[in-house]
């Protein structure tokens, strides 16, 4: 299974990106067969496949779902999903069915437990926690110093500070 | 043999680079003037040399000369004039020196420009450019070599990736990689105002236009890909949350959110470490999506060979983060936050504010999500995918949130809670969006959903609508009160005219997303003559036709469509046969309105006896809203950018009188 990840040469991902695509087989019409035994299908169960297919990744394209691509092993794969819905078996049995053979890789998404929490939890943290980091920074904790720094002011401020220091010096002067 | 002189020119420039960087910093620390000349030089001729090499090798492309490795293995003697062109970038090495040959040519552009401005700083600037380009062509004279020796010679090359045969594809490369590279001037920009220790004048300026010119090419670079996956790849959709195609969006958002934050730093002198942070990861992450491509690490449409590239890349970025970090830490404190107290009360600012929050937060799960498997695989030893499911599920929201940010803070003004147009304004867009929403639910056909979608779409295109309207009301508003005049008003604030346009577009894109994708298709298979209805279009097959255009064979399935008993076009789903490729690829027959996609793919086909075709019809609304969006936000950025050149600011005198009276007086 790990060969699929690493691509060794140009041309075999073309090929890959070729057998995402409806591959040319003469007379087994096999998307044809799969499509007439789809239409005749209630439109419940229709919805049931179409369901279960986008959950499962279509091994040899990189991704798309056996529902979106048409390479010859997605469509085996969705040939086995309908035979297994007809029969009337449940879509989490569908789905272990695929996960025991392929491993879990066969899934588009980690699922929603254990380590791979984190990788749900982790955005919904970012989102909550984030304005609340923004309000706690705003409210409970003002920053920002009053006093004049050495960085760029507008004109008038620095007149008004210059004519502040000959005041104060005028002053200084003055008292001694 | 010609290619020798090519690599001798990449050697020179890495040398060139070399010296520039040491020369620079030698400037820097010294504070030598007459070592930053010679950094400068240094830098100028790497740009020239590297642009004689790459004319070089366009010539060596053009002649056919297959001595040289790269033009072995990716051009063909039939290869069209307009691929041979493109052939420069269509695989690792030559993309890797397009890369190199702007990053030199952007260096050597901001040696000169907008040096006067920015005298203090550019000792640094040169070093930070510099030090990146030398690793660059260090690249290109070792791993990623285009002018390595082809032997035996061959007398005709291993052809194109046909797939890359596509004049979309020949625009997308260099558009892209002109973004990532004018990212790399900020990023300088920012280095060098840590080592010298402060934000100066001209900074703001000069990082701006940088990052306007990056941010609208970056954006056309993005769109460019999302056309060429939906018209090519046969599978009716256009961003598929790859890790490539993430890894483009990534530095995109940081670059949007430098933006926003340079405002924030111009107007209340808040939130510059932001803008440094900002211009660092807009950088870093354009190298790390190069990096996940280039090494294979994780699996993508878009990966080249595994090649040794991608321990150099690797070590490239830890270094790259490293000193960032370490200059970050040392230097960060001598940058300090403006006089003004703040004021982060219900004004524009803290709406900018809360756009880096949603930016940031998108990058941020974005990143996630994209290394996620290798993490997975790092602690569980299973590898798990994270598809477009796992992104499918937040980009909504963050959507929705994009657009109510986005709108108010628009409307808002600086340093008060005052909104523009006032209370009536608003009430007046909240109630004259309900016939626009109608009109945007009816025609986009988005009351066809049900269930939980069509809640969100709804709110979505309502809230579209709103923003549209208020945003345009307002922008109206202050061209009509003007007193100078339209024309006045235009060139005096084209970079806030640029923004409008932008922002608009980015309100038309979100609409044209959520309207995408509600499973509108159909698989069927017919007879010449045949006739089938899916959602309003007839199609009447017409059976098969085969062609020839250039170096491929067609073969094409004509089908009429009619609507409402009106043929309103032909269109041609085709499967193709390219000489150098095996297998049969899809050229996808489209019919576009600006409401509707009507989408055929041809998934079989049979050309004895009744000639029967199979089709995957899709319907997919909403999909050129998407493509038109992307010329607002270009155009937007492109006028912004005019607008940072044109600083012409009215007096206040030409502000307070009206356009009559100054005609009059004539001024």
């Amino acid at each position: 299974m790990k060969t699929i990840h690493y691509a060794s040469l140009v041309h075999i991902l073309v090929l890959l990106m070729a057998l995402c695509m409806p591959a040319l087989v003469h007379g087994s019409a096999s998307i044809q067969s799969f499509n007439r035994e789809f239409q005749s299908l209630p439109s419940e169960q229709q919805e049931k496949i179409k369901d279960i297919s986008r959950q499962l990744r279509c091994p040899t394209c990189t991704g798309l779902s056996i529902l979106e691509s048409d390479a010859p092993f997605s469509l085996q794969m969705r040939s086995a999903v309908l035979a297994q819905v007809k029969e009337g078996k449940s879509s989490d049995a569908i789905l272990t069915f695929f996960t025991e053979r392929y491993g879990m890789w066969i899934l588009r998404e980690p699922p929603r437990s254990g380590f791979h929490m984190l990788a749900w939890l982790l955005p919904c943290l970012l989102l909550i926690l984030g304005p609340l980091v923004l309000l706690y920074l705003r409210y409970v904790r003002p920053q920002g110093s009053t006093e004049p720094s050495l960085q760029l002011r507008s004109r008038s401020a620095i007149v008004a500070e210059l004519q502040d220091n000959v005041r104060k010096l005028r002053q200084h002067v003055r008292s001694h | 043999m010609p290619a020798d002189y090519g690599f001798f020119l990449l050697l020179l420039c890495f040398i060139s680079s070399i010296y520039g960087t040491a020369a620079a910093w030698g400037a820097g620390w010294f504070r030598s003037r007459r070592l930053y000349y010679s950094a400068k030089v240094a830098a100028i001729s790497s740009g020239l040399l590297a642009w004689v090499a790459a004319v070089l090798l366009w010539a060596m492309l053009f002649a056919r000369d297959y001595s040289d490795a790269y033009i072995f293995k990716n051009s063909s003697n039939d290869l069209p004039l307009f691929y041979t062109f493109t052939a420069f970038w269509s695989a690792l090495e030559g993309s890797h020196f397009l890369w190199a040959l702007l990053l030199a040519s952007f260096s050597a552009v901001a040696h000169v420009v907008s040096a006067r401005d920015n005298e203090h700083l550019m000792p640094y600037v040169s070093t930070a450019l510099q030090a990146i380009a030398a690793w660059m062509f260090f690249l290109a004279v070792t791993a990623s070599n285009p002018f390595g020796l082809q032997f035996p010679f061959a007398a005709n090359g291993l052809g194109m990736n046909v797939l890359l045969q596509n004049p979309y594809m020949a625009f997308h490369p260099p558009s892209l990689f002109i973004g990532y590279t004018a990212l790399a001037i900020p990023f300088a920009y920012a280095v060098a105002a840590l080592c010298y220790g402060d934000i100066t004048q001209g900074w703001i300026k000069t990082v701006r236009r940088w990052a306007l010119f990056a941010w609208s090419f970056l954006t056309l670079g993005i769109f460019l890909g999302g056309r060429w996956a939906y018209v090519v790849l046969g599978w009716s959709g256009y961003w598929a949350w790859d890790p490539v195609e993430n890894s483009s969006l990534v530095p995109w958002l940081f670059a949007t959110a430098l933006l926003h934050s340079l405002l924030v730093q111009e107007r209340l002198g808040q939130l510059k470490r932001w803008s440094l942070i900002n211009a660092f990861l807009a950088f870093f992450f354009s190298f790390f999506g190069t990096f996940i491509t280039r090494s294979g690490i994780i699996g993508s449409v878009h990966a080249f060979a595994q090649s040794a590239v991608g321990s150099y890349y690797l070590g490239f970025l830890a270094v790259l983060v490293g000193v960032a970090l370490v200059i970050y830490h040392l230097r960060s404190p001598s940058i300090l936050p403006g006089e003004k107290a703040k004021v982060w009360g219900f004004t524009k600012e803290s709406f900018l504010l809360l756009a880096q929050f949603l930016l940031l937060t998108f990058a941020a799960i974005i990143f996630i999500g994209t290394v996620y498997p290798i993490v997975s695989e790092a602690v569980t030893g299973v590898r798990f995918n994270i598809q477009a499911p796992y992104f499918n599920s937040f980009a909504p929201y963050l959507g929705l949130s994009f657009i109510l940010a986005l709108t108010i803070g628009n409307m808002l003004r600086y340093r008060s809670g005052a909104l523009e147009g006032g209370w009536t304004l608003l009430l007046g867009a909240v109630v004259g969006a309900l016939p626009l929403f109608g009109l945007l639910m009816w025609w986009g056909e988005i009351w066809r959903s049900t269930g939980f979608a069509l809640w969100m779409q709804a709110i979505g295109t309502y809230l579209c609508a709103w923003s549209l309207l208020w945003m345009s009301m307002g922008q109206w508003r202050k061209l009509r009160a003007y007193p100078a005049g339209v024309v006045a008003y235009c060139r005096s604030h084209l970079r806030s005219l640029g923004a409008f346009i932008a922002h608009l577009g980015v309100v038309i894109a979100i609409f044209g997303f959520l309207g995408n994708y509600r499973g509108l298709d159909a698989t069927v298979s017919l007879k010449k003559g045949e006739k089938t209805e899916l959602f309003g279009f007839e199609l009447e097959s017409q059976g098969m036709q085969l062609g020839q255009r250039d170096n491929v064979e067609l073969f094409k399935a004509p089908f009429i469509v009619r609507r409402n008993n009106q043929e309103i076009g032909v269109i041609a789903p085709a499967r193709t046969k390219y000489p150098t490729h095996q297998e049969l690829l899809h050229e996808v027959g489209l019919l576009s309105s600006l409401w509707h996609d009507l989408y055929l793919v041809l998934a079989d086909f049979d050309l004895q006896g009744s000639e029967v075709v199979t089709v995957q019809i899709h319907v997919n609304p909403t999909v050129r809203i998407v493509w038109l969006s992307a010329f607002f936000m270009v155009g937007g950025g492109l006028v912004s950018l005019a607008g940072t050149f044109v600083g012409r600011r009215l007096t206040s005198r030409q502000r307070r009188l009206p356009r009559q009276r100054l005609q009059k007086e004539g001024a």
